[in-house]
């Protein structure tokens, strides 16, 4: 009985790594928005998480409960780091130590408007995962009160 | 033997259906931006009608198809239904954020007031054992 409001926290806190490991990537695009240069050689490329939806981690006595029921409540993950491959921003400055014979620099492909967006959802898919995970806490607590 | 009564059975099962519910939820939430992830969107009834088939405790069951179902129990506590939208999303996925949340609110309320019914029932009962003192 219990072990689903707790597998329900598990999950909401692996929302809220999933959005974290977002916010991450998205200070570093934001970051290196000017970044000429890379280990890998050329400007930086504009990096995007994808989530995946997984079967959380759960103790043995849900599995085995599982196999009598078919409710599994899925969690989810950053699966990987794509890299995006949109063409770099040329912007014409002759005076940059990057430049090359027609005085193009190569920019990173990032747009920070996009950023900007994209850290306002990864912030409020946060806060919807925090609020899940306080009325998950806050019925556990609830059931803890029958026993007093 | 049933010193609670059978509704203590039926908010059981409620309280369980409840939990199970707010799992389903937070699965929902958490996946609201995972690409091609499909919302579950069971109701309540569908929930307890699970658990209540699981102990099937204080629930006539239905062996034949031309048996008359027992709603009681779903005509009791809750019922609302929510039914499968299009995803809207250009990545396929189907929640939507805003009627999670209110489903999760509703939820969260309908459990404590379970729970308080469930109290209730017990403090009677001790009320009983120590004979009123």
């Amino acid at each position: 009985m219990a072990n689903d409001l707790l597998s329900s926290m598990h999950i909401s806190a692996a929302g809220m790594s999933a959005q974290r490991t977002r916010m991450d990537i998205v200070s570093e695009n934001i970051a290196n928005a000017e970044s000429t240069r890379t280990e890998n050689g050329g400007p930086y490329k504009r990096r995007q998480v994808v989530f995946q939806a997984v079967a959380p981690q759960q103790p043995f006595s849900h599995v085995f409960n599982s196999a009598f029921q078919s409710d599994k409540h899925q969690s989810v993950k950053a699966a990987y780091i794509a890299q995006d491959n949109k063409p770099f921003r040329e912007v014409y400055d002759p005076s940059h130590p990057d430049a090359d014979g027609n005085g193009i620099v190569k920019m990173p492909n990032v747009n920070p408007v996009q950023e900007m967006v994209d850290m306002n959802g990864a912030a409020r898919s946060f806060e919807a995962n925090v609020t899940t995970m306080e009325a998950s806490k806050r019925m556990f607590l609830k059931s803890l009160e029958l026993l007093r | 033997m049933d010193m609670l009564g059978s509704g203590f059975h039926q908010l059981k099962s409620a309280l369980i259906a409840r939990e199970k519910m707010q799992g389903s939820i937070t699965s929902n939430i958490a996946n609201a931006d995972t690409p091609n992830y499909k919302a579950d969107t069971r109701n309540f009834a569908e929930f307890l009608a699970a658990q209540n088939n699981l102990s099937s405790h204080s629930k006539a069951s239905t062996t034949n198809p031309r048996h008359i179902a027992d709603t009681s129990a779903s005509s009791l506590l809750g019922g609302t239904i929510y039914q499968q939208e299009d995803s809207r999303k250009m990545d396929g996925n189907s929640v939507d954020i805003q009627s999670e949340m209110a489903r999760m609110s509703e939820n969260q309320l309908m459990h404590e007031l379970s729970m308080k019914m469930m109290s209730g029932k017990i403090s009677g009962l001790m009320n009983a054992i120590k004979e009123g003192r």
